[in-house]
């Protein structure tokens, strides 16, 4: 099977249009065509139905789709590696971060160890965790922080330790302690359900008999900042990590509201590909057991 | 004279270079306060001026937020 083929395939269902393909890739329409025959071929299966709506895949050239989208995506990262390795000493390091790790408490760690490897070269996105641990999994990404821990026969787990989340409200709200019926009371800004903070602050409040349900959520958002400036101006409360309100409570923008008793406590890990090896990975790696925690912004 | 500079949210080396400046720029007997909250900052503003034979004095008056005060 040719790589290129399968890539022409990929290209095609993704725009659902083999004219943007082509456009893409540089090919002509035929050109396009006459890979994707081929490798029905090499596959033994139609791959696509042509109506006049576009092309669409078959089951069978669904599933293709889905392989060909992991398997395009590590070629990718090998050839992109490989041309690392050949100018020499220039190391190349992908990291995919969960937003809270990325924004707050990464950029002292990449400094630090950029400043002792310093022919390393990193590359950060921030993703949230499900993405991240499919990065890890199939995408050739080197290095992944995420809140929680996952493990399977591949990946190994790293625990960064505990952190907390806490009760938030504007800096001038004067009841600094409620009671936990009073909750129902007030508005809510809540992290998105696509954050795994999300179900850590759902399953804490269930355990100390709250329905989050039961709140009343104004809006829920994916950016913790644009969250803090709801509730600095006095919307509501939230519940938000420490690590992204540090600023905020010494300037006295937000301030922390204890509930009775309720407590958010996650983890933060890293997590590899054990199967793949890479020097700058394993040196990040042991940076990172060795000294990393200390360089945690 | 107190001079104060925050750097919250800033990610080294930019509190370290921001508070040498402000330092060169004070008179003899000045005192220079700077926040802070990141540990590596900390620790890069420790090492520098000690270095160079100042009196620092640090206060974390969070979890993760510190004062640092440099006489000059």
């Amino acid at each position: 099977m040719n790589i290129e083929n399968l890539r022409a395939f990929y290209k095609t269902v993704y725009y659902k249009s083999i004219s943007s393909a082509a456009k893409e890739l540089y090919l002509s329409q035929p050109a396009i065509s006459q890979q994707i025959k081929a490798l029905e071929k090499d596959l033994k299966v139609t791959l696509l139905k042509r109506s006049n709506r576009g092309v669409i895949p078959t089951p069978a050239g669904e599933l293709v789709y889905q392989y060909a989208e992991r398997i395009l995506n590590l070629c990718d990262n090998m050839i992109k590696d490989l041309e690392c390795c050949e100018n020499d000493c220039i190391n190349r390091l992908t990291i995919s971060s969960c937003p809270t790790i990325g924004q707050y408490a990464l950029p002292c760690t990449l400094h630090e160890f950029k400043r002792r490897y310093k022919n390393v070269t990193v590359h950060v996105e921030h993703n949230f965790t499900p993405e991240v641990i499919y990065n890890i999994k199939e995408g050739g990404i080197d290095i992944g922080f995420i809140e929680g821990c996952y493990v399977d026969e591949n990946i190994s787990c790293i625990p960064l330790g505990e952190f907390k989340m806490h009760f938030v409200a504007s800096g001038n709200w004067e009841e600094k302690s409620l009671l936990k019926n009073k909750l129902l009371r007030y508005n809510f800004f809540i992290i998105h359900k696509k954050c795994a903070l999300r179900k850590v602050i759902e399953e804490t409040l269930l355990a100390n008999g709250i329905d989050i349900k039961k709140l009343k959520i104004e809006i829920e958002s994916p950016s913790i900042e644009s969250i803090k400036s709801s509730v600095a101006a006095g919307h509501g409360l939230s519940i938000l990590p420490y690590i992204a309100i540090k600023k905020e409570l010494y300037t006295k923008t937000l301030s922390i509201v204890q509930v009775e008793d309720i407590e958010f406590n996650y983890t933060y890990s890293i997590i590899y590909n054990k199967k793949i090896y890479k020097k700058s990975k394993s040196d990040f790696i042991d940076f990172i057991k060795n000294s990393g925690k200390k360089f945690f912004c | 004279m107190v001079h104060e500079i925050m750097c919250m949210g800033e990610i080294c080396p930019l509190p370290l270079l921001k508070t040498r400046k402000k330092y060169e720029e004070m008179k003899e007997g000045d005192v220079l306060k700077v926040v802070v909250d990141h540990r590596c900052s900390l620790d890069n503003i420790e090492t520098y001026f000690s270095k160079i034979g100042c009196t620092l004095k640090i206060e974390e008056v969070l979890t993760g937020v510190w004062e640092v005060y440099i006489k000059k």
